[in-house]
């Protein structure tokens, strides 16, 4: 299984950029040539080249840096909030389909009423309540997408329920608790998995999007969202350092969803019947 | 009109594999001829040769498949349109998927009749709702304006019948008609094939049970792994089968049971 | 059908009421005071007794449940108070925001539909083709494209470059055209993506083998039969955009400076406006709720078996 997604161009590619991501994010330190944050008035919009090989921006500090380390601030936000709402999702949605009918309809309702905010909105609400701050990132994103979490799980483990050995692992006499971690978890987590992957790269856009509007994070901070906010007054003169973070963003979105989808591509593979 | 198919030849692309190696029948107005096999002898894969819906992808067959001189596998996409559904029809294996759940039926019998007939949307309809009665279904009006899943599998196998009657089909390729249903309805399609074949139409019925094959009657082609092992009339092949796989196939259909219970 | 609308129905108004009390009890969580901000304006030191004199004014005295239902009641009679950002009364500026985003979400809806089905049909139609591919990868990059990112892209390239358009809004439909464009190019990606599957899923059906049998043409087997039953999940995501949309239009608002309901309303939250926070929040949410009723029926009304299927 694995060897064979190894083997395919498009998973090969999204796992390269998720691990240069990944790997930007750990030793920005180390590669970084310039302090990110260090303002040099003196030396605006520099043109690529000697200390500063992207150039500088506005306010004279060092593209390159910024670029860095604003993979730390994608990745620190977006996975462990991603780790929180894969355990939400797993519990609650397992919860939800053997609990018996009455929770599963009130779960149901509950994620209803969440799914009805779209997710910026309401991250936006909520960062509005707690304040700036990178947690508060984080748990906005919690609030505004763990009920599609939820959804999921409870989707596949409807379908996957429904299966004919589960009635068999029922009748041979296993009890719920056996039967959710022996065969549910097992059969729904690669499918999970490719939600996770494809979720993380809306986590990581929806993340930077906080970032452009101004919320979330202080002033000057070398994420590529606000970046992006920062260079639109070089519009006209320096488009360039409008380019960068995009294309940062873009990289790391499309790591995750190139992987995502390969992995799905290989679970249920497009013709399995005549 | 006869439909004649020499030395077919089916492989798959990606395994390199024969399916179905050099089989040859006839099959002619008015006549039956059973095709019988396990899954996998490579049946269902001549059916749908016959009918022109192998995935050109996946799997390439060689040979000559001729109605009355013309060779399936060579004539154009259009012309072969022109007599599928119309001179050569099709019935599937399970009635309950076998049509567009979202068309109501009289919609998808009319857009059939109209590839195939000049006539009128006024005369089409009658003679839709005529041959949906003489395939032996009460309300025919309502079942014309009915969708799909509101009808019984028993009921849609009629329907599809009435679906050949209406196209004037020379030839039925029939796949497993009787697998998806119990035992009241086989019958009842049986009855509904045999009805055909007096009418002066051609079956070709592919089936895994022997019994279907002694109901039917008519000639009897065993085919395993992709070639034909016995063939012969149905009679013959009963009382006097020569290979040992026909004598394992017809131990293991419902007939011996019946005939345990005569003796 | 009836009954089904019935019961779909009734749980809308359920979620409803459920997303009005969260939206509410969210926003008034807030650790800021509304009393307090609002005394400050009038006087820079405002006292202890002013700001009380304020919150009975505005009525935040009143034990929660009651600010609710006052709310909820003003919703409905359009009398909500007034806004800390602009001094008018919110249903004013919803009268002056809400057409702008409304138009802004129009326009997009209509970009996608343009995108999506004829791009969708080619992708079945002519699988695993050359075009097919390339639709897949430019498909890929729209998805993963930040909708400010392409904002600022499709800004350099036809207004600063070309000089077709104007960096500040132009007015009328010529003003709307990038920022719609802008809003709808990802989800319009998404969306074919989820059409293209959904066709070729379809693709695999008996009723496809039978319609081929049967002489039916592979366009006409396409566009009659199975486009329809492809269609339920394609519409159903499709009016969940509907509800992105408003929301994603807060970004390219942004990015356009166009003034609709999206930087109103991050507006409001900077203000700490509680109540107009939580109404526009309604309105947005509300919109989503009647758009998915109307998939649901809808594709109802398309695909009639899924009436029966919903009573098993």
């Amino acid at each position: 299984m694995c060897k064979k997604l190894l083997k395919d161009p498009q998973a090969l590619v999204g796992l390269v950029l998720i691990v240069l991501v990944l790997g930007v994010a750990l030793l920005a330190p180390v590669l970084a040539p310039n302090d990110p944050k260090l303002i040099d008035t003196t030396g605006k919009y520099l043109p690529p080249g000697g200390r500063y090989p992207l150039g500088t921006d506005q306010l004279g500090r060092c593209v390159l840096s910024r670029l860095l380390y604003g993979a730390r601030y994608s990745i620190v936000i977006s996975i462990p909030t991603l780790l929180a709402l894969s355990v939400i999702g797993l519990l609650v949605g397992t919860v939800s389909v053997c609990a018996g009918k009455k929770v599963d309809f009130t779960l149901n309702m509950v994620c209803d009423v969440f799914i009805a905010f779209p997710a910026l909105i309401i991250a936006i609400a909520v960062i509005g309540v707690l304040g700036k701050g990178i947690e508060n990132i984080a748990i906005s994103v919690l609030i505004a997408t763990w009920a599609w979490f939820v959804r999921v799980v409870r989707s596949y483990a409807l379908t996957e329920m429904g299966r004919d050995y589960i009635l068999a692992a029922r009748i041979s006499g296993c009890n719920t608790m056996k039967i959710v971690f022996q065969h549910l978890l097992p059969n729904i987590i690669p499918q999970f998995l490719v939600y996770v992957s494809t979720s993380m790269a809306s986590a990581i856009i929806m993340v930077s999007s906080f970032a452009f509007l101004g919320l979330g994070l202080p002033a000057g901070t070398p994420e590529w969202g606000a970046m992006l906010n920062d260079a639109r007054t070089g519009l006209y003169s320096h488009p360039e350092l409008l380019l960068y973070p995009g294309l940062c963003i873009l990289l790391t979105s499309a790591g995750f969803n190139l992987f995502g989808e390969a992995l799905r591509d290989h679970l249920t593979p497009e013709e399995t019947s005549l | 009109m006869n439909l004649c198919v020499k030395d077919l030849c089916i492989t798959a692309n990606r395994e390199n594999k024969a399916l179905v190696r050099g089989i040859g029948f006839s099959v002619s107005q008015g006549e039956s001829l059973i095709l019988l096999g396990q899954s996998g002898s490579g049946k269902t894969l001549t059916c749908r040769a016959v009918m022109g819906l192998l995935e050109p992808r996946r799997f390439s067959a060689r040979g000559e498949i001729l109605l009355d001189g013309r060779n399936l596998l060579t004539l154009s996409l259009r012309e072969r349109q022109k007599i599928y559904g119309g001179e050569l029809a099709f019935i599937p294996q399970n009635p309950m998927t076998a049509l567009d759940p979202s068309m109501r039926i009289g919609a998808q019998m009319d857009e059939t009749l109209a590839l195939h007939s000049p006539l009128s949307k006024a005369e089409r309809r009658k003679k839709i709702l005529e041959s949906l009665s003489e395939a032996g279904l009460p309300d025919a009006a309502g079942i014309y304006g009915a969708y799909p899943y509101m009808l019984s599998g028993g009921m849609l196998q009629r329907v599809l019948i009435a679906m050949t009657m209406m196209g004037d089909a020379k030839i039925v390729i029939a796949d497993e008609p009787t697998t998806a249903l119990d035992v009241v309805h086989r019958n009842e399609t049986i009855h509904s094939f045999l009805q055909l074949r007096q009418n002066g139409v051609g079956i070709m019925m592919v089936t895994h049970d022997f019994s279907v094959a002694v109901q039917l009657g008519g000639h009897v082609m065993i085919m395993k792994d992709g070639i034909i092992v016995e063939h012969g009339s149905v009679h013959e092949v009963l009382t006097n089968p020569r290979a040992p796989y026909t004598r394992a196939l017809i131990a293991a259909s419902s007939l011996s049971h019946t005939r345990t219970g005569e003796v | 059908m009836k009954r089904y609308m019935a019961k779909r129905l009734v749980s809308a108004v359920v979620v409803l009421l459920g997303v009005s009390i969260l939206s509410f009890v969210l926003v008034a969580l807030s650790g800021k005071d509304p009393a307090e901000i609002m005394a400050r304006r009038g006087t820079l030191n405002a006292t202890a007794e002013q700001v009380e004199m304020v919150r009975s004014e505005m009525g935040l005295d009143q034990p929660f449940p009651v600010r609710y239902l006052q709310w909820l009641k003003g919703l409905f009679t359009g009398n909500m108070g007034e806004a800390f950002y602009t001094h008018k009364p919110i249903a004013q500026d919803l009268k002056q925001y809400l057409p702008v985003s409304m138009h802004l979400v129009a326009l997009s809806l209509l970009w996608i539909i343009l995108l999506c089905v004829p791009i969708s049909l080619i992708c079945a139609r002519w699988r695993n083709t050359a075009a097919d591919h390339v639709i897949r990868w430019i498909s890929m990059v729209g998805i993963c494209m930040p909708t400010f990112w392409l904002g600022f892209l499709l800004l350099l390239g036809f207004a600063v470059h070309l000089g077709w358009f104007h960096v500040l809004p132009d007015p009328g439909i010529k003003g709307y055209l990038l920022p719609s464009f802008t809003l709808a190019l990802p989800c319009a990606c998404g969306l074919i993506r989820l059409m293209r599957s959904a066709l070729l899923a379809e693709s695999g059906a008996d009723y496809v083998q039978y319609a081929k049998a049967r002489g039916l043409s592979a366009s006409r087997i396409l566009m009659r039969h199975m486009l329809r039953n492809a269609m339920p999940p394609v519409f159903t995501l499709f009016c969940q955009y509907l509800g992105y949309l408003v929301a994603g239009s807060v970004v390219v608002e942004s990015v356009f400076s166009v003034s609709g309901l999206g930087t109103y309303l991050v507006n409001c939250v900077t203000a700490a406006d509680a109540t107009a926070t939580a109404t526009c929040i309604v309105i947005i949410a509300g919109i989503f709720v009647a758009a998915n009723l109307v998939a649901d029926v809808v594709n109802r009304l398309l695909c009639p078996w899924m009436v029966r299927e919903d009573h098993v």
